[in-house]
């Protein structure tokens, strides 16, 4: 077994580290000849990590779930390479463990008719191997493992095959993917936001159908032979007789011992099987009842070994009338015989009308049952009414002043901002004494006359805009070149046609939810679907990237941005396709007319605005998701003009 | 003759228009009204609102109507008057301090005018009295402090009286006593405080008093008190209370989702022509109850809701937040020591949320370290955290 042994510091601590295919072993250098007082499992290793390149310090990290050890290596001149060599040979050690793992874990669970199904796939075949492994334990805590999910393409690529939708988007958006984009990279992107699919179809996978009893399913075929007697065949496939290995050991164990000696042939051994009363025994668990013959079965048994079992009286059915200490006589209407007495149906009949006056469970509580109010409050089941004990967990913001107090000038509304430039004692002024009775119409009386202050007047024409109702207050602020009275008829007017075009609006919308289409046509609205679903997937991307603050991946975040502007050109590109679709529309309308002109002499006009469809509705549909890409973009630049200022200045800085 | 029993009588008034309880929140917001004082004063706006009220009374005797004012630093009943103020009113009279200011229509009890429906006018004159008592106890102190309204306070008064009200109108009380019209103390549609002075005209009808509530707002600012108005919100949404929205000015966000959610009217009048046309929006759009727009299509501002909310920790409207994982609770920014401030659950970010880096830097160390410091702490690691699965 090839050892490296490396000289590193530990825990500031002087020692040697000699790796091999199962153990990394660290023994301090100190008290030489001690025994190694680090033992690490190859196994167990859940993470390297090394120092960089280019860095002065040589050091290996490894990670063992949630411990890390550290170990630097002190070598003058060769520190870098031991390290590697040590890095090397842990990696491999790790890989071949694993594959090792997988494939002592693949037989046990690949029956032969699985294999054949996962054939397609021989380049996956080890990930597969696993995925397999690890779907037939569904005890593996794996599954919440987020990491692993996104790492298994197996079964990502099993979940897009199970969902066409998930398919198509994967597949547009990875055509789309800007070329500074790796595919791994996009396929982690893509995956990390779906993280819980994924769980879902594990699971749904883990999940599988459990074996069937197989001896009954396989069947004699007869044919008529070529003497004219009739030949029994029987057709057994190799996952057949591997069931029946796996499901009946003892066939196992008969097929062992007798095949080379006895019957020379395995056919031998199956034809004799299939005539032997161990098939017949075998047979005995599964086989179907029949009510009209399997009394009998019983009958026959009465003496066997069934009849002897102790059956003890108390659940007895047959026993209980003999066998029983107690006497059913006192229990009038518990004798079977007696279950048809007049005076049991009389009994059932007064507790029927018992229970018809209780409230049922599921109405209202509140309501009277029944005539009587005092019968109700007797009957109200109030024990089981609304006395729920309130089991809420009342929450609370801590800490809140802390951040609302702390909020500056720059955070205020626009309204907010207007109010403070008006002066507090002149507002409640003003208004107190815009409530004054007389500006609500108070006559002598007191009585409030509203039909004056609204100024409504159903005579009155738009020439009398600028009038000044009867009674009404200008509350000192004389600047105001009057507009529009309140309650005037063009505003009422306006009022009205306002609320009808939002009526109709909602009409159509309404009416319209069912097709959706607008009067695009199908292509092209699922053209413009794929777009969209493509430009979110991206708009997450570009997100999760720009917010990650990961300073090595800004190239990626470029040509994200560049497609990003792209998906624009997209969407557009869908608008225009679908106004070439309405003008060939609009074109066979006309020629249509004209024709109709030319054979009637009638002119006939077609309204241009009932044929939807066109840019605009594109436009329409797609208005939120041009207004995220208009935002995304507009973050990126703001921070790149921010960003390139402080790199210039920096730059000046460490030049000068 | 012999039908005459309590359940052919039931039957009979299944024919009855269930009666409606219109709830009334009014933004007095006085910045807000000042603001708009050019193109509808306060007074026009409550003149137009009483006719609408009045509309209201006039289609079910049995209709009620409440009305609350949202006003900068406190939540108030204008009508029915609360029982404290009716003792303090009949004070301030006998100074002739407050009542008689105007010597026009400042008396104790609202006067008797054969002209005008006796319910009406005690309601108006109930209304504006409170509303000169509210803006008179109003000190400039306090409303330069708050620049936005108590409409969550606003909408829990009338929760709250909803809640009572309906509970009357079904009693489980036998009540007899009729109203009595000939007793001027008695008020339309029986809208006392007290529940058991009114289950008079409705308690025989077994049907169920439908409810709404209209906000009339002029200012924005809501998100303040974001998780309360949510709150009311969701309780309204509930007790399926549709909340319409007559929005004379200010920032929609919340209200807008108020409608959406209770499946109520939303209408903005954001200019000046829309607003002087108020009362035929008020008459046209809010008037049908619950029962009538089943059959209607309604109008509003279906399309667009702005559906953005406010984070917990600084009140701010966001586009694009941090969530907590296990109570749902909004943040506008990650959270400085990564402890949820609601549940307490302790939370990682991973990587997400940093400064964004666009340009590539030769030197990234310092950038890097906290990274690896945000992913240590893994989700999970936490005792209290329940399992995220």
């Amino acid at each position: 077994m090839s050892s490296l042994k490396t000289s590193v510091v530990y825990k500031k601590a002087n020692g040697s580290l000699a790796c091999d295919k199962r153990h990394l072993i660290w023994t301090p250098s100190i008290p030489s000849g001690v025994t190694p007082s680090l033992k690490i499992a190859v196994a167990d290793i859940t993470n390297l990590q090394q120092t960089g390149e280019a860095s002065a310090k040589v050091a290996l990290k490894v990670l063992v779930k949630d411990v890390s050890y550290v170990f630097s290596f002190t070598s003058k001149d060769e520190a870098r390479k031991e390290q590697v060599a040590v890095t090397d040979t842990l990696r491999d050690a790790i890989a071949t463990l694993k594959a090792a793992a997988a494939s002592s874990l693949a037989p046990a669970v690949g029956t032969p008719g699985a294999a054949q199904n996962g054939g397609g796939d021989t380049g996956q075949s080890s990930s597969m191997a696993i995925a397999k492994a690890l779907s037939a334990k569904p005890q593996d805590e794996g599954w919440y493992d987020d990491a692993r999910l996104k790492s298994d393409f197996q079964l990502q690529r099993s979940l897009l095959e199970s969902s066409k939708a998930l398919d198509e988007r994967f597949r547009q958006a990875l055509r789309d993917k800007p070329e500074t984009v790796s595919v791994p990279q996009f396929t982690a992107q893509f995956w990390s936001t779906r993280l819980h699919l994924l769980r879902a179809h594990a699971m749904e996978k883990s999940q599988k159908e459990s074996e069937y009893n197989i001896l009954p399913e396989i069947k004699y075929n007869t044919i008529i032979g070529a003497d004219g007697e009739p030949i029994k065949m029987l057709n057994m496939t190799k996952e057949q007789v591997s069931l029946i290995f796996k499901q009946y050991p003892v066939v196992r164990q008969a097929y062992n011992e007798t095949v080379p000696k006895p019957f020379a042939d395995p056919k031998i051994f199956w034809s004799r099987f299939f005539a032997s009363r161990l098939l017949k025994k075998l047979k005995e668990k599964n086989d179907p009842t029949d009510p009209a013959l399997d009394r009998y079965l019983e009958y026959q048994e009465a003496s066997g070994p069934a009849s002897t079992a102790h059956i003890p009286h108390i659940i007895d059915l047959e026993g209980n009338e003999q066998n029983t200490k107690f006497h059913l006589e006192g229990d009038y209407e518990m004798r079977a015989a007696k279950h048809d007495r007049p005076i049991l149906h009389l009994l059932n009949q007064m507790s029927e009308k018992l229970l018809s006056h209780v409230a049922p469970e599921d109405g209202d509580a509140h309501a009277p049952i029944g005539m009587d109010e005092g019968t109700f409050e007797q009957l109200q089941l109030r024990d089981l009414a609304m006395q729920d004990i309130d089991n809420r967990v009342v929450l609370n913001v801590r800490e809140q002043q802390r951040y609302t107090g702390a909020s500056g000038e720059d955070e205020l509304s626009a309204d907010a901002r207007l109010y403070a430039k008006q002066d507090p004692n002149r507002v409640i002024s003003s208004l107190q004494n815009d409530v004054q009775p007389q500006n609500l119409g108070s006559d002598e009386q007191g009585t409030l006359r509203l039909d004056r202050v609204l100024g409504y007047d159903s005579d009155d024409g738009d020439e009398d805009m600028d009038d000044e109702p009867n009674g009404v207050h200008t509350n000192g602020t004389s600047t105001r070149k009057v507009s529009i009275r309140v309650g005037s008829h063009a505003a009422l007017t306006g009022a009205s046609s306002s609320i009808l075009s939002s009526m109709s609006q909602r009409r159509r919308n309404a009416s319209t939810d069912a097709h959706g289409l607008n009067g695009l046509s199908q292509s092209v609205f699922d053209t413009l679907t794929i777009t969209h679903n493509t430009t979110t997937e991206f708009l997450h991307y570009f997100w999760t990237l720009f917010l990650s603050g990961d300073s090595s991946r800004t190239s990626e975040l470029t040509g994200l941005v560049s497609t990003l502007d792209r998906s624009l050109d997209r969407i557009n590109a869908v608008g225009e396709q679908a106004e070439k679709e309405r003008q060939e529309r609009l074109e066979k309308m006309r020629g249509q007319v004209k024709e109709y002109f030319q054979r009637t002499g009638k002119k006939r006009r077609i309204d241009e605005s009932a044929v939807g469809g066109g840019k605009a509705v594109v436009d329409e549909m797609v208005r939120p998701t041009v207004g995220a890409l208009k935002q995304a973009s507009e973050a990126y630049r703001r921070a790149l003009e921010v960003q390139m200022r402080e790199v210039a200045v920096g730059g000046q800085g460490s030049v000068g | 003759m012999n039908a005459v029993d309590a359940t052919d009588r039931a039957a009979t008034q299944e024919e009855v228009e269930a009666p409606s309880l219109l709830t009334i929140i009014l933004d007095t917001n006085p910045h807000a009204w000042a603001l708009l004082a050019d193109s509808l004063p306060l007074s026009k706006a409550v003149a137009n609102l009483l006719v609408f009220i009045n509309a209201h009374l006039a289609i079910n005797y049995a209709n009620r109507v409440a009305v609350v004012v949202s006003h900068s630093e406190r939540a108030e009943w204008l009508y029915p008057t609360p029982a404290d103020a009716t003792l303090e009113q009949a004070h301030s009279n006998g100074d002739g301090e407050n009542g008689n200011r105007a010597g026009t229509g400042g008396a104790v009890q609202p006067p008797d005018d054969a002209n005008k429906y006796r319910p009406f006018a005690q309601l108006e004159y109930a209304i504006m009295t409170n509303l000169q008592r509210l803006m008179c106890t109003t000190t400039p102190a306090a409303i330069s402090s708050a620049p936005s309204t108590m409409l969550a306070g606003a909408l829990t008064r009338a929760l709250a009286y909803i809640s009572k009200q309906s509970a009357s109108t079904n009693p489980t009380t036998t009540a007899t006593t009729h109203f009595n019209y000939s007793d001027p103390s008695s008020v339309a549609g029986g809208n006392s405080l007290n529940p058991s002075d009114d289950t008079t005209t409705t308690s025989r009808s077994n049907q169920r008093l439908t409810t709404r509530i209209l906000i009339v707002s002029v200012s924005g600012d809501l998100a303040e008190t974001y998780i309360e108005l949510m709150n009311a919100i969701f309780a309204c949404q509930r007790l399926s209370i549709p909340i319409d929205v007559l929005k004379l000015a200010g920032d929609p966000t919340f209200l807008q989702q108020a409608a959406d959610t209770t499946n109520g009217i939303y209408l903005s009048l954001s200019n000046p022509l829309a607003r002087a046309g108020m009362l035929q929006y008020l008459m046209f759009a809010f008037l049908p109850d619950a029962a009538a727009r089943e059959r209607l299509v309604m109008p509003g501002e279906g399309e667009g809701v702005d559906f953005r909310a406010a984070c917990f920790c600084h009140k701010r409207v966001v586009d694009i937040g941090f969530v907590c994982s296990i109570c749902l609770s909004i943040f506008c920014e990650p959270l400085a020591d990564g402890t949820c401030l609601l549940c307490g659950s302790h939370l990682s970010m991973a990587n997400y949320g940093q400064k964004p880096v666009v340009v590539a830097r030769p030197k990234k160390k310092g950038k890097k370290k906290r990274v690896v410091d945000g992913g240590v702490e893994t989700p999970g690691s936490g005792r209290e955290t329940p399992a995220p699965g």
